[in-house]
């Protein structure tokens, strides 16, 4: 009775696009991953063997390591930044709302955008390598993004400068709800500062790591644009990301079973990485209820 | 006909039961006010009378009709809500008039209707503000008022004073009786406050865990009430409990628990067997100082003003007297006092029901 | 002696934040610098340096002479598309996250819990899981490489965010005021806008804001969905840059990521506090 039709009615755009747009289509892709399809959808069924031949695959397998390797770096250095500018902001100093508006502003960017500029500032022949060596230090290298070694290094210096800001945000935001009786406490007894942070501020962030965790991990396994935008997978194919695999398979190779299987790969990879927090959540939920 | 019958009402959500099968009756023009701790179900047996909780089962009646089944806007009733819910965006005017707008009701209706609202409750200069701009006790004339212009067969009140500072309430609470001696309709208000539900009812409802605990004037609820619950939600400092025994001698029946002896003449124990484990429920007002049979020593003085709450120490049982003396005690000092037998009440042990 | 540690904290501090400020306003400085150089004061590797004679030929250059593929008429026409494919996204988006937010927050129809959790998960899978049974769908309606068709692929894709603003927003309103409307007579519609919608502009403008920028930023949508009529500024700024022909002339390239930077910037920069509502109500309730 509490619903009226009306109510129901005005879910259908939603229904359609969460029950035809996300899970119809995923559904579709997760077919396809076990037929033989090329070009065009086919149904021949081949069973598992596409995904035998994407863990055979040396690109994809190589892909996969550097989405581990960008992964671990990209948030260790998201985190640790946006945590130094979230306290740094939340000092009071002069003009914090205006800092705040600097620390964010990559985060308003594209990511082909941040590429663009990320890519000319490395540039080994005009860029901070020539400004060293125009400096005296004929020596100076710092050619790293078209060193194949060290290519996935600057593609997470330039994500991290792009979502720093974003984390300090989500930081702040959790600041913000910590108890401002709290600090006086902390000041009455002597604490040092640092220690109030370490002790009695950042555990009570952990909802907002753990949500700014969440985000960046999908970041991590959406990541595209970027990549794209820097160094097309190059050199050679040192900064291979699977969403390029999927892409380029779909696209340039026309192999679409084997694009299926790496997007369904990728699904699950999201998913087992979403259901400890998922779990934790439900958790927390039924314990308040 | 215009009353509000409620008939064997469940709600329940989920599987956990919030009301289970109550039955209550407001007849026409009376106040009835259900009162009860929170979490009592009090709320949602007013959500359900107004349609906005669904109900598991039973019948709601209001004006001998079943509404059951139909819409809160069917219902033609006005509510007032805790939090007075005015719709920021609009100004007081608006927000009187919304209901009758999107009723389509005429706009010379609206404008008659609303300007009799703003009127009677003093909210004329304030028609063209929005709510933000008013004080608490204007916001919560412009939510009485909203609910008056419908004009309705019964209204109901859900809190309506407890955001209000202890003044404002007071004043509040005459001018609500005043109005609804004005009106003459059915109104049920909810509320937590004894006070509110002593000063304001012309019967109270006494709710606890979803089961009505008693339904009565406020005279009897406070004088006779049905059980242990009822007895010490009503009146404060709360009433006396004193854990004891029936003793009959010579055919009088006496009541000895805490060191005291209370014959029981002017109360009908006869059903009581002998040696039966009973409470004796007593007020404050009912233990008077200075003088009579008993003796216990001061544990703790707390003045009030007019009054002063005085609680004695009985063999380890505290027992709490308002009396408004300005005689001095010290602590520990024993006083002798008595007990108004005739206005005590015996309540079983085990189900905590009225003797 | 406690104030004066104090004091030499607080400079280390303040020194600490500009540092820190600097760092990130770094690149935007540098392609401000490099896009108002010519091309011969680039290579002579003074990246930082301010340019001696400030021309603005580069942006006349990535606005209509460059080549973003195979035309060489600069990014004016990506400009257009952009700004075509967000207006009616935005629009469409807002509304209907709106509406749905009202609906999962107030009426809550059976199975909308359900539906709520399987659009918040969608939100977390890649674009690419789903791409190609998009393209397929809308190849089959005739609505791949037109407006309709990115616009209802934007749509899709940012119903999560959309939703769950509106959701978490109106869910922390006293549902009292709901419950008012209701016994006022106001019906599904009715409640929706004349109650809900008015006390709604801080919400819809903060929808607007991460719904004008999410759809200008993006990348991949546009080069899949949008076809090469209708490709946005970032797919041509991506094609300029990345085009193997010809020596590069990182001026114009500046120039062409300022421009498509240029909507995004100005709304972050007019609406700052919105845009950090708007990240962190999607993320902290999320």
């Amino acid at each position: 009775m509490r619903a009226t039709w009306a109510a129901r009615a005005a879910l259908v755009p939603v229904a359609l696009t969460a029950l035809l747009g996300y899970l119809g289509s995923t559904l579709w892709t997760a077919q396809m991953s076990v037929t033989a399809s090329r070009t065009l959808p086919s149904d021949h069924f081949v069973g598992m063997a596409q995904y035998v031949r994407l863990f055979s695959n040396e690109r994809w397998l190589l892909s996969l390591d550097n989405l581990l390797l960008y992964g671990v770096l990209f948030i260790s250095a998201c985190l640790l930044a946006g945590s130094v500018l979230a306290i740094l902001v939340d000092r009071e100093i002069a003009a914090r709302g205006w800092l705040r508006q600097i620390f964010l502003y990559p985060y308003a960017m594209s990511f082909i955008a941040t590429g663009a500029v990320w890519q000319w500032i490395l540039n080994p022949t005009d860029g901070i390598q020539a400004v060293g060596r125009a400096l005296g230090f004929s020596a100076f290298r710092f050619d790293w993004i078209v060193d194949p070694d060290r290519v996935l290094l600057t593609i997470v210096i330039a994500t991290a400068w792009q979502a720093s800001g974003f984390v300090m945000a989500i930081l702040l935001a959790g600041l913000s709800g910590v108890d401002p009786d709290l600090w006086r406490a902390a000041r009455i007894d002597g604490i040092p500062t640092w220690r109030v942070y370490t002790s009695i501020v950042l555990p009570q962030l952990g909802y907002a790591f753990a949500t700014a965790l969440v985000l960046l991990l999908t970041g991590v396994v959406k990541l595209y644009d970027a990549v794209v935008a820097m160094t097309q997978g190059g050199p050679g194919t040192a900064s291979e990301v699977p969403t390029k695999f999927i892409m380029d398979h779909l696209y340039g190779r026309a192999n679409l079973g084997l694009a299926s299987a790496g997007a369904i790969v990728l699904l699950v990879t999201v998913l087992a990485l979403l259901a400890p927090f998922l779990y934790a959540r439900t958790r927390a939920a039924a314990s308040i209820a | 006909m215009s009353g509000i019958r409620i008939e064997d009402l469940t709600v329940s959500i989920g599987a956990r039961p919030i009301l289970q099968a109550l039955s209550l009756e407001a007849h026409e023009g009376e106040f009835l006010v259900l009162l009860g701790p929170s979490g009592c179900g009090k709320s949602t047996l007013l959500g359900a009378v107004a349609g906005l909780v669904p109900v598991t089962s039973g019948r709601v009646l209001i004006g001998g009709e079943d509404v059951t089944d139909k819409d809160p806007a069917e219902r033609h009733i006005g509510m007032v809500f805790q939090s007075y819910a005015l719709y920021p965006t609009m100004t007081v005017e608006r927000n009187l008039s919304f209901g009758l707008r999107v009723r389509r009701t005429p706009r010379a209706e609206i404008e008659r209707r609303v300007r009799a609202a703003a009127e009677l409750l003093q909210l004329t200069p304030l028609l063209g503000r929005r709510p933000a701009a008013l004080s608490g006790g204007q916001r919560q004339r412009v939510a009485i008022g909203r609910a008056l212009v419908r004009e309705a067969r019964v209204y109901l009140l859900d809190e309506p004073l407890s955001n209000l500072d202890a003044s404002l309430r007071a004043t509040l609470r005459r001018e609500l009786k005043l109005l609804h001696r004005r009106l003459g309709a059915t109104m049920i208000y909810v509320t937590h406050d004894q006070v509110e539900a002593l000063t304001l009812a012309t019967r109270i409802a006494v709710l606890d865990e979803g089961v009505l605990q008693q339904v009565g004037t406020p005279d009897e609820v406070y004088r006779r009430p049905a059980n242990r619950f009822v007895a010490g939600f009503l009146g404060s400092p709360g009433m006396n409990f004193i854990d004891g025994r029936i003793a009959r001698r010579d055919g009088c029946a006496t009541f000895t628990g805490a060191g005291l002896e209370v014959p029981l003449d002017a109360l009908d124990v006869t059903t009581v067997p002998d040696g039966c484990a009973v409470t004796l429920g007593i007020r404050p007002e009912h233990v008077a100082l200075g003088s009579g049979p008993y003796a216990a020593a001061v544990r703790l003085v707390e003045p009030m003003g007019a009054t002063r709450i005085i609680t004695l120490d009985c063999d380890g049982t505290p027992l709490v007297s308002l009396e408004p003396g300005e005689r001095p005690y010290a602590d520990g000092e024993r006083i002798p006092f008595s007990l108004d037998a005739r206005h005590a009440s015996l309540f079983d042990v085990s189900t905590g029901a009225r003797i | 002696m406690r104030r004066a540690s104090a004091s030499v904290g607080r400079i280390v501090l303040h020194a600490l934040v500009v540092l820190a400020a600097l760092g990130v306003l770094l690149p935007l400085y540098v392609m401000i610098v490099t896009s108002l150089k010519s091309m011969d004061e680039i290579r002579s590797g003074a990246l930082f340096a301010l340019p001696q004679a400030p021309s603005l030929a580069a942006w006349k250059d990535a606005w209509s002479h460059a080549c973003t593929g195979l035309a060489c008429d600069g990014l004016h026409a990506g400009f257009a598309n952009s700004l075509w494919i967000a207006v009616p996204s935005t629009l469409v988006a807002v509304a209907l996250g709106a509406l749905n937010g009202y609906v999962l927050a107030l009426w809550r129809p059976r199975g909308s819990n359900l539906l709520f959790g399987l659009l918040m998960i969608g939100a977390f899978i890649p674009v690419q899981v789903m791409m190609y049974p998009l393209v397929r769908a809308l190849g089959a309606v005739g609505l791949v490489g037109s407006l309709p068709g990115i616009v209802v692929v934007h749509v899709i894709f940012s119903m999560p965010l959309m939703t769950l603003l509106f959701r978490n927003y109106y869910a922390a309103l006293p549902v009292e005021l709901f419950n008012a409307a209701r016994i006022d007579g106001a019906g599904f519609w009715t409640t929706w806008t004349l109650v809900l919608l008015p006390m709604s502009a801080p919400m819809l403008a903060v929808a607007a804001i991460m719904q004008v920028t999410g759809v200008w930023n993006d990348y991949l949508l546009g080069l899949v969905f949008a076809g090469h009529e209708l490709a946005p500024m970032t797919v041509q700024l991506n094609n300029l840059i990345n085009t193997t022909t010809g020596t590069r002339n990182y001026g114009v390239d500046m120039a062409a990521t300022l421009l498509t930077s240029l909507v995004p910037l100005l709304v972050y920069f007019a609406s700052g506090r919105w845009f950090v509502r708007g990240i962190t109500a999607g993320a902290l309730r999320g």
